[in-house]
């Protein structure tokens, strides 16, 4: 089991549409896949038309003693699981005041995903408990990253951060939302390496397809497969399963 | 979790759609077709382990999945040919499960099943599925099989975390539209309709013997069953698809041996020499291959105990071995081309298929007394050869008492039916702990000579390097210490195993009734 994190500091950089996108190619790869939307606001819920609501919400995810998989929607896809979102996440940092609730909200998502090849997690903007958390779940974070000044800044933050952090989660960044034609976001594409970390080299382009996903509450990938932003999805989900393999098969 | 309905006719099919559409909310998804092939290993172990393991190959690629038998899915894989076995798979969960099961059988087609299928989805106001419907349509065919048409199938499949949409749809196609739920898998559907049954191989003895029926025809029961597990295994011992086949039809003729051995005076003396020389014969001809195929499998084991640095080394021994396997499979397949087998084929059937007086002083006696009588002489025996084994009892004497020990279980084996279950299998277990160490020694004495054997051949060749002889002096320096340890441990076991206590256990054994277990064995 993988547990890859959706996670950015700053808000409407295109973490639900990875989460969502790259979740559907794993499960399409045949690979048994979960997604756990972390997100209050629940857009990867919306996306897979599921409602919105965990019964016992924030409290039971954190502190509950049943397995969360009771909590688990099959998705219209097959091998494609979610946890839905509730609204009450917002207060999951309330929750999470002690350092036991932390450990215990990893053991329980790790608990939940030994079923799965593949747990993704679309987390909510910010850095706080939940964070702490996810980086001590996730064997990767997927950071989409648009490129402008300020997402170069969080980036930044964001890796100082971890270099702190006792476990090393890896951080692969992509770009993401990408409009060629605006010069700032050609010339930080073309400076990788005054980024603050490595970046994939696959681009997810500015799209109004991806937009759509909300409206057609469905991933791009199953609706519109060969638009431009799918195919680059389906590379970016290549790339990150060459770059996992790197870091060497599981041992389980 | 799923259901499966037949229906009898296609327009029953498309009422039922129609109906279902409406009375829930639903909506019609794409049409599937598609060509999908179940495999299993020739001793249905994936059948067994309840769950099928299927291929659907499609154009420079092929999804594998392993569902379970309530419809769950398992793992599912995309490669680019169907795995012959689960080696085959890529690393992975799926691989190291599958493995966990089939071990080394080749994954055989059973069924192969063509399909069309219309969709539909019932939904909630989300116009989110929540069922999951299909109307099945298709044909099967198996390897040897011709193709058949398959009743169309309503399909209901269970959506997780929708249980409660489930059970209203269930409920309305089983009461208001008034269908029986039909086979659990798609699987049984088509075995049935080729008029095959799952499990219809098994290495396993297991006949019901009346205990006063004649001695002559017991045996030739026993005797025929026998002899329908070689002719089953002989096709992919040709073939050499897995070890296991050359291993089952072995262990067929070594009980056929020993049936006519150790159950004597059933059929006329003459009659059982010329056979049982014809069975040796049999026995010998498939001796080199199997030791072969053992050597080959353990030093895959053995490899593992050596460091990593040096593993390679070993490759061309292993090369070395797989060319001679293959040189005395062929000897193998000539033989049993040969008008020596076809002779034995055809005598031995007319001799089992003839309902003839045996000939024998014994044949006429009710095969319980006789059976008792056998066993009681072969622990008898297997008691005087094991008495005063020690670290120095020669290697002859230890082999000696192994094939006392094997004759004694395979005459339980074929009479257990005629005795109380439980006390059979409690002695049958006793009995196999000894046998695994008697194996176990075996083993490696046979692996320390046939690799030192492999190595001088090699050496003789020009074919050898300084560090693959080194190699393989390391892992006969660990086999012979494995050795001694099994000896040490079988002395122990012999001493358990050869008491007054266990020939108490075998009399009452032998005086228990399959139907009329004795009193005492509850406060056992």
């Amino acid at each position: 089991m993988k547990v890859l994190a959706a996670y950015n500091i700053k808000g409407g950089v295109g973490k639900t549409s990875a989460a969502v996108n790259l979740a559907w190619l794993a499960a399409a790869s045949g690979a048994r896949t979960l997604i756990c939307d972390l997100d209050p606001q629940g857009a990867a819920t919306w996306c897979f038309r599921v409602r919105m609501k965990v019964r016992g919400g924030g409290r039971k995810l954190v502190r509950g003693k049943g397995a969360l998989a009771r909590h688990v929607r099959e998705t219209d896809y097959e091998g494609l699981d979610l946890l839905p979102a509730d609204f009450s996440y917002r207060h999951l940092d309330l929750l999470l005041d002690s350092p036991k609730y932390v450990r215990r909200l990893t053991r329980r998502i790790r608990e939940l995903g030994a079923g799965y090849d593949y747990v993704f997690l679309d987390c909510a903007p910010s850095i706080s408990l939940a964070s702490e958390a996810v980086f001590t779940v996730a064997d990767a974070l997927i950071v989409p990253t648009i490129p402008t000044t300020l997402s170069r800044r969080t980036l930044r933050q964001l890796a100082r951060h971890l270099r702190r952090e006792p476990a090393a989660v890896r951080v692969l960044p992509f770009y993401s939302m990408v409009d060629r034609r605006r010069t700032l976001h050609r010339r930080i594409c073309e400076a990788p390496e005054e980024m603050p970390c490595p970046m994939l080299a696959t681009e997810i382009p500015y799209s109004s397809a991806v937009e759509q996903m909300s409206s057609r509450r469905e991933p791009l990938c199953a609706f519109r497969r060969t638009s431009e932003a799918a195919r680059a999805y389906a590379a970016l989900w290549d790339e990150l399963v060459r770059r996992l393999e790197e870091a060497g098969p599981e041992a389980s | 979790m799923c259901h499966r309905y037949l229906l009898d006719a296609p327009r029953t099919a498309a009422g039922v759609l129609s109906r279902l559409a409406e009375r829930f909310p639903s909506r019609r998804e794409s049409g599937r077709a598609a060509a999908r092939t179940y495999l299993d290993t020739f001793d249905w172990r994936l059948y067994r382990d309840a769950g099928t393991v299927l291929s659907d190959a499609g154009d420079g690629s092929c999804s594998v999945r392993w569902d379970r038998f309530d419809g769950g899915l398992r793992h599912r894989v995309t490669m680019p040919a169907p795995p012959d076995f689960a080696r085959d798979l890529p690393p992975g969960g799926f691989r190291d499960d599958l493995q966990a099961v089939t071990s080394i059988r080749r994954l055989l087609p059973v069924v192969r099943i063509e399909r069309r299928s219309e969709r539909i989805s019932v939904v909630d106001g989300r116009d989110k599925a929540v069922v999951r419907l299909s109307l099945d349509h298709g044909t099967a065919s198996g390897p040897t099989r011709r193709r058949r048409r398959l009743p169309t199938v309503l399909r209901l499949a269970r959506m997780t975390g929708y249980e409660r949409a489930y059970r209203g749809v269930r409920r309305f196609v089983e009461e208001d539209l008034g269908l029986a739920p039909g086979p659990e898998t798609e699987l049984d559907l088509a075995l049935a309709a080729l008029g095959r049954r799952p499990g219809d191989y098994t290495g396993k003895l297991a006949l019901r013997l009346d205990p006063d029926a004649r001695t002559d025809r017991a045996v030739k029961r026993i005797l025929g069953a026998l002899w329908g597990m070689m002719q089953a295994n002989e096709p992919g011992l040709r073939a050499d698809l897995d070890p296991e086949f050359l291993h089952d039809f072995r262990v067929a003729v070594r009980r056929t041996r020993s049936c006519l051995g150790q159950v004597g005076g059933v059929f006329d003396e003459a009659v059982t020499r010329r056979f049982a020389g014809e069975f040796a014969w049999l026995g010998r001809l498939t001796g080199p291959p199997r030791d072969l195929d053992v050597h080959l499998l353990s030093l895959q084991g053995h490899r593992a105990e050596l460091p990593v640095s040096v593993r390679g080394d070993l490759a061309p021994l292993a090369d070395q071995l797989e060319h001679r396997r293959q040189a005395v499979h062929a000897q193998q397949v000539e033989g049993l081309d040969s008008p020596r087998y076809r002779r034995l084929k055809r005598q031995w059937r007319r001799l089992l298929e003839t309902d003839a007086d045996g000939g024998g002083a014994n044949a006429a006696r009710p095969i319980r007394e006789v059976a008792v009588e056998r066993i009681e002489r072969a622990f008898a025996r297997v008691r005087k050869r094991g008495r005063g084994l020690s670290a120095e009892t020669p290697a002859e004497a230890v082999h000696e008492l192994r094939i006392a020990c094997k004759k004694l279980r395979y005459l339980l084996e074929f009479f257990r039916s005629l005795f109380a279950a439980d006390r059979v299998n409690a002695f049958i277990r006793s009995l196999k702990r000894l046998q695994d160490d008697l194996g176990d020694y075996n083993d490696l004495e046979v692996q320390q000579n046939e690799l030192q054997d492999t190595a001088r051949e090699l050496l003789a060749a020009g074919g050898a390097d300084a560090p693959t002889l080194l190699a393989a002096g390391r892992l006969v320096d660990r086999l012979e210490s494995r050795q001694a340890a099994a000896r040490r441990r079988l002395a122990d076991e012999v001493g358990r195993f050869a008491t007054a206590r266990t020939a108490a256990e075998l009399d009452r054994l032998l005086a228990s009734r399959p139907d009329a277990p004795d009193a005492d064995r509850g406060s056992r």
